[in-house]
């Protein structure tokens, strides 16, 4: 009896103390989780309860550091040297985003599966079968020719690692209790990562699969229907009177009608970033604003999640002092202003990864062909180690135009697509494999003093592209469509390219010469919000992409009509919830709306359709009967040619209206698969009478209004499902939407809002949906996000040096080596 | 008399318990109850109850000293992750059982141990 009891309680007891120590699929190792001692009650106290005054002996650092942490946490830091600023930039990217930045980088380097094991997989092999890593290792090389760079990166590195070598596993940020893992040492490679991480969800939106099946199977005019090259566009970022000289040699065209009439590719739908990631951005010359001084703005569109991406600080040397946002896991400041001037970027939209199909010898893929002979491709081979599992090892070609993203040991991330011709392989051409140090472009914008300043600056740019915009105290604007882009002719890369020669190849970059830039127009201000940079009829080269016009178009159309322009109006042009495109599609609706065929509570609805003024505000009923209708439209107009092209995508939200407005029986209008041909009031009444039911339960659920049915939530990196109420912030109310101004979509969005007015001295406005704290259980985890969700800003405080006591101090570190 | 040794028990646990996890994992904290639950002459009962009660406290001194600095805004965040519905109350309850099943185990096997050397 004795020796069973002692066995029995000593069974349960490791027992017990193996099941809480454990990790069991998605459930976290409790014990330690739920302990006192180890657990997640840990992870805060440096954030919670900050002596107002403190010392800290940092190894590494050259000189002291003094910070200042403001009301919000944001700090301030002052540095006798650069090095020591982006030193301490790191360590504090570290110390409040340390699981985000690590993340983001496993992420963009395809180890996530080593994390969360097999599940992972597929999203592992895309990122690295794009060359991802391939890609960083070779930029890193580059960004470290770069002495600035180079000491940058060195000194950021040194912070991040100091910060975790300081760690013990008690004190590790939360994530890592509940994932139950560790984090390992960061690296300038990691922040070269970082930056394809950035331009990958910039710059490499890809459809020429999608498209190449479209006009496979429909041929080219329903093609242009559904694709239309905007030559027409109303608004572009660079008007006529902009464009620079161009050189005598454009691009020759090799397009045929082979060209125009290719085989059906192999079943593929890459793993594509939200086509709505872009921004808006403009700035206003001192004639059209109250103060007589230059107003710059600028939000970016990205996802919106918890922590969020950005991270404000404000980086003081004795050469500069910058604030703005930067991402944790890289130094500088990406947005934001300095003394003298002020900066931001929308993405360009370019076009600049395309694929070509390769013809290799043999299965070995060792030798393919190009211009008539065998040339030798190499090969990489990417190992998977995956948690609870063994690793995984996939073996990838790679020729002089980039990897072979595709062949048959990977089709992309949908699953369910039955395969053509599984003996097919396509290189991706992409810009982002070239080497390029884009992180020296922001570093010498933090510091930059005037105009000159701004273009060198630039100069050094590639990829990805953006519209970087400029503001200076002394009174200068200027935007920039800065980036290496191809020079491509007509329609190279809308589509699958012949690897096999070197006509389909991109020829050259554009001259630098010949980029696209803007100072000082005599309308008073500059603009970009992702529309075509340039009239496409008198630029030479072909821009590709996929641009929106509505955003662009309703900035421009509101600038236009300011005068004496103040930081409320400012406000209020980035809340702005127009709805363009239903100002312009609307009047046709109703025309041709059969109101009589309508159910009682169908004419209820319609009414309120009818009555609404374009806004969509969180409030308004019509934006959302408007939003179920034209999705409702626009699978009856396009899908039947989507359901014939087996893996067309559907065309941008405005081509439909574009479409109607210059024809409403467009061909595509009629449902190919029916004997009959419908017109577009058939079509219209058809999608209405659809709409009434879902209508209806949205109604009764209370969700009819905009704001409560589109339900903006920001969800943590992590909260796939959306559903971890505890680190997500859910049912935000919200207006503004896609193609809109306020560009709020359900968890896609203005990430970072901020108006600089570039007075004496300048000041500035921001806001993000996030906190400075990436600790879930921080009251500065999350406390911007009502006030963004309430559509007001913070108003930054730029401290002017440390003797400054306007701003209200929270807390200051002094940092000594 | 058997209070004193009680209360030298729990106090013997916290200390120990407090250095083993402060340099090793957190399931050392069971080590103090079944060394102690050894030492001590003690029915079953009694010595589930001593060490169950040892780690509550030792659990629950910490968990009121990190609430009193951090709030309840994580606890009740986690308690909504591990599905208890946001009741962080309901966490700490749930907590101080784990500690109190942990304790009492790891006691009564130091008494069975004590029973099985015959040193009663």
């Amino acid at each position: 009896m004795k020796y069973f009891g002692l066995l029995l309680t000593g069974l349960i007891l490791t027992g017990i103390i193996f099941a809480l120590d454990s990790k069991w699929g998605a459930t976290p190792p409790l014990g330690s989780l739920l302990s006192p001692t180890h657990g997640y009650l840990l992870d805060l106290e440096l954030q919670e309860s900050p002596a107002q005054n403190t010392t800290m002996n940092l190894t590494g650092l050259k000189d002291s550091v003094k910070v200042f942490f403001d009301d919000r946490m944001v700090p301030h830091i002052f540095a006798r040297n650069d090095e020591d600023a982006y030193f301490i930039q790191g360590y504090l990217h570290a110390r409040d985003r340390l699981w985000q930045m690590e993340f983001q980088t496993h992420f963009a380097a395809g180890r996530i599966s080593e994390i969360v094991g097999e599940k992972a997989l597929p999203i592992d092999r895309a990122n690295r079968r794009l060359g991802m890593v391939y890609a960083a290792e070779l930029s890193l090389a580059e960004m470290e020719k770069d002495t600035l760079t180079f000491q940058a990166l060195n000194a950021y590195t040194a912070g991040v690692n100091n910060y975790i070598n300081s760690l013990s596993e008690k004190e590790l940020p939360l994530e890592y209790k509940i994932l139950d893992y560790r984090p390992e040492p960061w690296s300038n490679l990691k922040s070269a990562l970082l930056s394809k991480y950035m331009a990958k969800d910039l710059a490499a939106y890809d459809d020429d699969f999608e498209r190449t099946a479209v006009l496979a199977t429909l041929g080219k005019d329903v093609f242009d229907l559904m694709y239309p090259n905007r030559e027409d566009s109303l608004d572009s970022i660079i008007p006529k009177s902009f464009i620079p000289p161009i050189g005598k040699n454009p691009p020759v065209s090799v397009a045929d009608s082979s060209f125009f009439h290719p085989p059906m590719p192999d079943l593929i739908t890459p793993d594509n970033p939200d086509k709505d990631n872009g921004s808006n951005n403009w700035a206003l010359s001192g004639s059209m604003t109250a103060t007589g001084k230059p107003i710059l703005c600028n939000d970016p569109h990205l996802r919106l999640r918890l922590p969020s991406i950005w991270y404000e600080i404000q980086l003081t040397t004795p050469e500069y002092s910058c604030y703005g946002v930067s991402i944790p896991g890289a130094p500088g400041i990406l947005i934001g202003f300095n003394q003298d001037i002020a900066f931001g970027s929308t993405n360009a939209m370019r076009d600049v990864l395309d694929y070509y199909e390769i013809t290799f010898k043999d299965k070995t893929k060792q030798q393919y062909k190009y211009n008539g002979k065998w040339v030798n491709a190499t090969q990489r081979i990417e190992t998977y180690d995956i948690r609870g599992g063994s690793a995984v090892v996939d073996t990838v070609a790679y020729t002089h135009f980039g990897p072979v993203v595709y062949d048959d040991a990977w089709q992309g991330l949908k699953k369910g697509m039955p395969r053509t011709d599984r003996n097919k392989c396509y290189a991706a051409r992409w810009k982002a494999h070239d080497p390029n140090n884009d992180i020296i472009t922001f570093l010498l914008l933090n510091r930059a003093k005037n105009y000159d300043d701004y273009r060198s600056a630039l100069s050094r740019f590639s990829c990805p592209g953006q519209n970087l915009i400029f503001a200076s105290r002394s009174g200068d604007i200027a935007i920039t469509q800065q980036g290496v882009f191809p020079a491509k002719w007509r329609y190279q890369g809308e589509f699958i390219m012949e690897g096999k020669d070197s006509l389909f190849e991109w020829q050259k970059m554009i001259p630098p010469d010949e980029i696209l830039t803007m100072k000082n127009p005599a309308r008073g201000f500059v603009s970009s919000a992702n529309q075509l940079p340039v009239d496409p009829k008198v630029y030479p080269y072909y821009l590709g992409g996929d641009y929106i016009y509505e955003r662009g178009y309703r900035i421009n159309q509101v600038l236009r009509s300011l005068h004496k322009a103040t930081i409320q109006d400012m406000m209020n042009l980035q809340n702005d919830n127009f709805n363009t495109r239903a100002h312009q599609i609307m009047p046709l609706i109703v025309s041709n709306m059969d109101k009589n065929g309508l159910s009682a509570e169908g004419k209820e609805f319609y009414q309120k359709l009818e009555n609404w003024n374009y806004m969509n505000d969180a409030q308004s009923e019509g934006a959302t009967i408007y939003s179920l209708l034209m999705d409702s439209l626009e699978s009856r107009i396009w899908g039947d040619e989507l359901r014939k092209s087996i893996i067309g995508s559907l065309p941008e939200h405005n081509t439909i209206v574009q479409d109607l407005l210059k024809n409403k029986e467009f061909a595509c209008v009629d449902n190919i698969f029916t004997p009959q041909v419908e017109t577009f009031t058939q079509q219209l009444n058809a999608a209405f009478q659809s709409i009434i039911s879902p209508l209806s339960d949205i109604k009764k659920s209370g969700k009819l209004a905009w704001g409560k049915y589109k339900g903006t939530c920001i969800p943590h990196i992590i909260d796939q499902k959306q559903n971890m109420a505890a680190l997500s912030r859910f049912d935000l109310n919200v207006g503004g939407g896609e193609g809109i101004v306020n560009a709020t979509k359900q968890s896609h969005g203005p990430s970072w809002k901020m108006i600089v007015s570039l007075t004496t001295p300048i000041e500035a406005w921001g806001v993000y949906p996030g906190g400075q704290s990436g600790h879930p259980g921080s009251t500065y985890y999350d406390n911007g996000v009502s006030t963004w969700a309430a559509g007001k800003y913070f108003k930054l405080w730029f401290m002017s040096g440390p003797q400054d006591k306007t701003g209200r101090i929270k807390q200051t570190i002094a940092f000594i080596p | 008399m058997k209070f004193t040794k009680y209360i030298l028990f729990i106090l013997c646990t916290l200390i120990i318990s407090a250095v083993l996890t402060n340099f090793g994992p957190w399931w050392l904290m069971v080590v103090a109850p079944l060394i102690l639950g050894f030492i001590f002459k003690m029915d079953g009962i009694t010595a589930f109850s001593v060490g169950a009660i040892s780690l509550v406290v030792f659990w629950g001194i910490l968990i009121v000293y990190h609430l009193n600095t951090t709030g309840w805004t994580i606890t009740d965040k986690m308690a909504l992750l591990l599905h208890l519905k946001g009741s962080g109350v309901l966490l700490v309850i749930v907590s101080l059982f784990l500690a109190g099943l942990l304790g009492g185990l790891a006691s009564l096997n130091g008494f069975f141990w004590r029973k099985a050397m015959n040193l009663n």
